[in-house]
Order: structure tokens, then sequence, then C-alpha cells
């Protein structure tokens, strides 16, 4: 994790740096790219269900004949050589323009993948805090963080592909301990 | 490396109880995908006698073997989940976690707690274990298969309590005191009258001419493409009338931009935000900043193109509306300017 403070990149426009301006005791952390691939274990977790069934479909049923060829999308045409690499660069690409600041009135998530995103929770509307590790983030090191604040839905600020999720996890742990107040508790009631 | 309790708990907290949860719990779930995946195979076998006798004799035992397989897996990762739980009630937090491997690991404050709900079945019952869930403000934390929750559920009540009356010693013991510092402070109510004032009006602004630009960039490139698609089937070209539909779906986007940049007003006061929009029929939506639980700026790529884009602050109400500035120039700094007057104000 990096640690930055000032202005940072260039000013404005597409080479500002995803965080924009922050504050000279604020913390700038750079996720780690291998959480672009954990969004891809995702979502081929999710797609199982219909990928396992086709891939046996066309093992068992394709026997050279093109009547016989199943319409799958990596398999029609040379769609693949373009599908594939998108599949893997989009969120790898997404996660190397994402940054997350932590300063003391709360904590930001700041993404500029041609969409520009700043998503800022104050600590003391905070309600809940998620540690997680998967299995491929066992093998590379990496942890997510989820900081869930107030509202019906819960917003919730996804922080992905951290390094030494623990201290972070014991900072935000804190805060949230620091901002319970009695005034806090009424006012958000 | 099982995540335990030594792993995440803070220097300053006190265990009050440890508990994990009961193996029994997995029962019914196993039961019952065991019994789903039996009616599978069954409705297999039954679809090849009745509807397939062509499919192949070695698809049925084989989708057998392979649901059985499955269920296998899915048991093992259970018993797996059940024994490395742990649920910690400590004096200041509520933890639960599970794995080894492949961890989570959730936790809240108990002043974030809004209320407790127990749920126990009827195997729950006979062999004393159950659910007990800790609602917050944004999310729940569900501890499933534990021993006598209800026992539990008292002494989580009992760390609350605790908990919020060294929350009001800590607020009486603060420098600011005076005949007040006795009491509990009771906030100014956010509840203004109808016809208060919002406060000083710190900033104010209208969608940029430039997201009107944007917007009915998209718009005419509807408009055009309804026309093409509309000219081919006048001409007898093609059949269908969706160039139609197109078209008048990009005047009335056109037309909304333009209603929205007349008519939209946005307002940074000292107390909150204020949006006022609508033509025919005036819609005016605040918030004061002690509801505000986070704010999001968005910019299309247009909008990082041509300098505008939205800002939306979301608050701990349950309506669904949140307020939004669309298409403010240099949202950045518009946000900056909100950041600064709840900082002021905080």
């Amino acid at each position: 994790m990096s640690l930055e403070g000032g202005r940072t990149g260039l000013p404005g426009g597409f080479l500002e740096a995803p965080e924009g301006w922050v504050p000279a005791e604020a913390r700038v952390i750079r996720p780690s790219l291998w959480a672009g691939l954990e969004a891809i274990g995702r979502l081929v977790g999710l797609l199982l269900p219909i990928l396992v069934p086709l891939a046996a479909s066309t093992f068992f049923g394709f026997d050279g004949r093109p009547e016989t060829r199943p319409f799958l999308l990596v398999f029609y045409g040379r769609l693949e050589l373009v599908a594939i690499p998108l599949l893997v660069a989009v969120p790898v690409a997404r996660i190397a323009f994402t940054r997350y600041v932590i300063d003391d009135d709360g904590l930001r998530v700041s993404s500029s993948l041609l969409q520009r995103s700043d998503q800022r929770v104050p600590w003391d509307k905070v309600t809940a805090l998620r540690h997680r590790r998967s299995l491929l983030g066992a093998l590379v090191g990496i942890e997510t963080l989820e900081v869930v604040a107030y509202g019906r839905k819960g917003t919730t600020l996804r922080l992905v592909g951290l390094r030494g999720a623990a201290e972070l996890r014991t900072l935000v742990a804190t805060r949230m301990r620091r901002t319970a107040t009695i005034t806090a508790l009424v006012s958000n009631d | 490396m099982t995540l335990e309790p030594r792993d995440y708990l803070q220097p300053d907290e006190t265990v009050l109880l440890e508990a994990k949860p009961r193996l029994a719990s997995l029962a019914p779930g196993l039961a019952g995908t065991a019994l789903f995946a039996a009616g599978l195979a069954a409705g297999l076998a039954f679809a090849r006698w009745r509807w397939w006798p062509g499919l192949p004799a070695w698809v049925v035992p084989a989708s057998i073997v392979a649901l059985a397989l499955l269920w296998g897996a899915s048991a093992v990762a259970a018993f797996i989940r059940v024994r490395t739980s742990r649920y910690v009630i400590t004096d200041h937090r509520l933890y639960r976690s599970h794995g080894r491997i492949r961890f989570l690991l959730v936790q809240t404050t108990y002043d974030k707690m809004t209320d407790l709900h127990v749920a126990q079945g009827l195997l729950g019952r006979a062999l004393g274990y159950g659910s007990l869930t800790a609602n917050t403000a944004g999310a729940a934390l569900a501890l499933h298969g534990l021993p006598a929750p209800f026992e539990v559920k008292q002494q989580l009540e009992g760390a609350r309590a605790a908990f919020l009356r060294k929350l009001v010693a800590a607020h009486r013991r603060r420098p600011t005191a005076g005949a007040e510092a006795s009491d509990v402070p009771v906030p100014s109510t956010d509840l203004a009258p109808a016809n208060a004032s919002h406060g000083k009006v710190v900033w104010s602004g209208t969608p940029s001419l430039q997201s009107l630009l944007g917007r009915l960039l998209s718009a005419g490139a509807m408009v055009l493409a309804g026309g093409v698609l509309l000219a081919l089937a006048l001409s007898g070209v093609t059949g269908t009338w969706f160039g139609g539909l197109l078209l008048l779906f990009g005047m009335a986007s056109a037309a909304s931009a333009a209603i929205a940049y007349k008519t939209s007003r946005f307002e940074v006061t000292a107390a909150g935000v204020v949006v006022s929009t609508g033509w025919l029929s005036r819609r005016r939506v605040e918030t004061t900043f002690s509801k505000v639980t986070d704010v999001t700026t968005t910019q299309t790529l247009l909008g990082r193109l041509l300098g505008y884009g939205d800002i939306r602050v979301n608050t701990a109400g349950s309506n669904d509306v949140a307020v939004a500035f669309t298409g403010v120039a240099e949202p950045q700094r518009v946000k900056a300017v909100i950041d600064q007057t709840r900082g002021a104000r905080a």
C-alpha cells in the first residue's frame, strides 16, 4: 500500500489521478491487480451452472458436422479471440484505475476508467465491517474489506485487492469505536 | 490458518462469550438438498422411461453419481464452515467468523445495532440451538446454529446496555459541561417546519449547458436513427415501424432534457442540500447533513469530455429517492463544497 499526500497526478481532465485531490494527511491505497482476476473468477462461478451443461452437450453432442455445432458464444466464429481478452482486460483495468482514500473524516472509493465515480462514507455512518478472503485471494495474498454504511439498502464500499487488510480493518474498527457517541447515536436514529 | 478471536479482537476488548454452532444445525439443510438431488435423479429416470427412450442408458446412472458427488461436496463444505465458525461477544462488539483458507469475518459495534431477533425451529427446540440475528441500520449479522440462543440474546442485550452506559458516562465527562452535561443532549430536530428556511445558501446551481448538450447529442442520435428507420419503412424497404417509436422516444428525451435544464435548481445550505425540479408539477427534495450517509459523484465518458457529472446524496431513510444534482458542472468542486459544509457543521 502506498502512502501519498497532497495533490496527485496531473491536474484536471483524463490524466488526473483517480483519487483527485487528497489532503496531506490522507492515505491513498492502490488495490492489487489480482483483484481483477478475482472478479473474473466470481463471474465464471456465477456462469458455471450454464457453462457446465453447455460444455457437456458440446462434448457429447458434437460429431464434427456443422449442424451439430452448439450455438455457444465461445465456439461461434472467432468471437472468442475478442471476447476472452476483453473479459480479462476490463476487470483488471478497472482495478488499475481505482483508489481508496482514508482520511480523518471518512473513507472514499474513487474510480476513473472511462466513467469516473467517487463514493465517500464518513466514519460515523459506518455500521458494519466485513473482511473476506477467497481461495484465489489466499493464493496471491489479497483480501477484501466491505464497509457497510447506514441506509435501508446499506451502502457498501467494497475495497478489493488489499494486501495486509488486517491493518486497515483495525483502523476502520478503531474509527467506528471512536465515533460511537451518544450524540451520533441520537442524530443517526 | 484458522481465523481465531485473537487474530481480530482489539487490544481494549474483553471477551464475554465465545460460541460455536451446533453440528446438528446442518441436518435440515443437508436433508433438503439430498431430497432435491434425489428428486432430480428420479425425474430424469422417469423422463427417460416416459419421453426419451432414445437417451443412452448410461446417462441416468452417470447423473445420479454426479448429483451424489455434488451433494457430498456441498455437505463437506457446510461441515467445514460449521466447524470453523466462531461467534464472539465482547464488551464493545459482536463478531461472526468462519473459514480457514477462505474466510469471512463480520463485526459491528453495539451502538449500531437496532434490534435482535431469535428463531428456533422444531429440531432446534429439541436439540437446543437456534438463530440469532442482530440487525443494524445497513446490514444484518446472523448467528446460525447457536446453542441456547435466548440466553445468548440476553447476554448480548446486557453487553449492549453496558456499552451504551459507557457512552453516556463518556458524554457526561466531556469538558463542555455545565448544567447540560448531566443530561443526554437532544439534538435540534431535523424536521424543520414547512416554511422555515433551510439556512444560509452556501452554493446554488443548475444543470450545466454541457450536460444539456450531452443529453441532446444522445437524443439527437436516437432521432436520427429513428428517422432513417422510419423513412425506410415508409418507402417499403423494411417492414418494421420501430423507427417511429425510436424517433418519438428521442424527441421526448430531448424535450425532457431541455425542461430539466430550465427548471432544475440545486442548493447546498448550511443545514443540508435541496433539489427543486419539475415544470408542470414542482418537486422539492431536502435533506439535512445529519441524515446523509454517503455522497457519490459519477461522470460518464461524455461527462468527463464536456466537464459535467452527477452528485448523488444518499440518506439513511427508507425512501428510495436519493437527492441528486444531475448534470452539474465541475462536480468534484461541488462535492468539495458539500464535504466542507458538512465538516464545518460537525
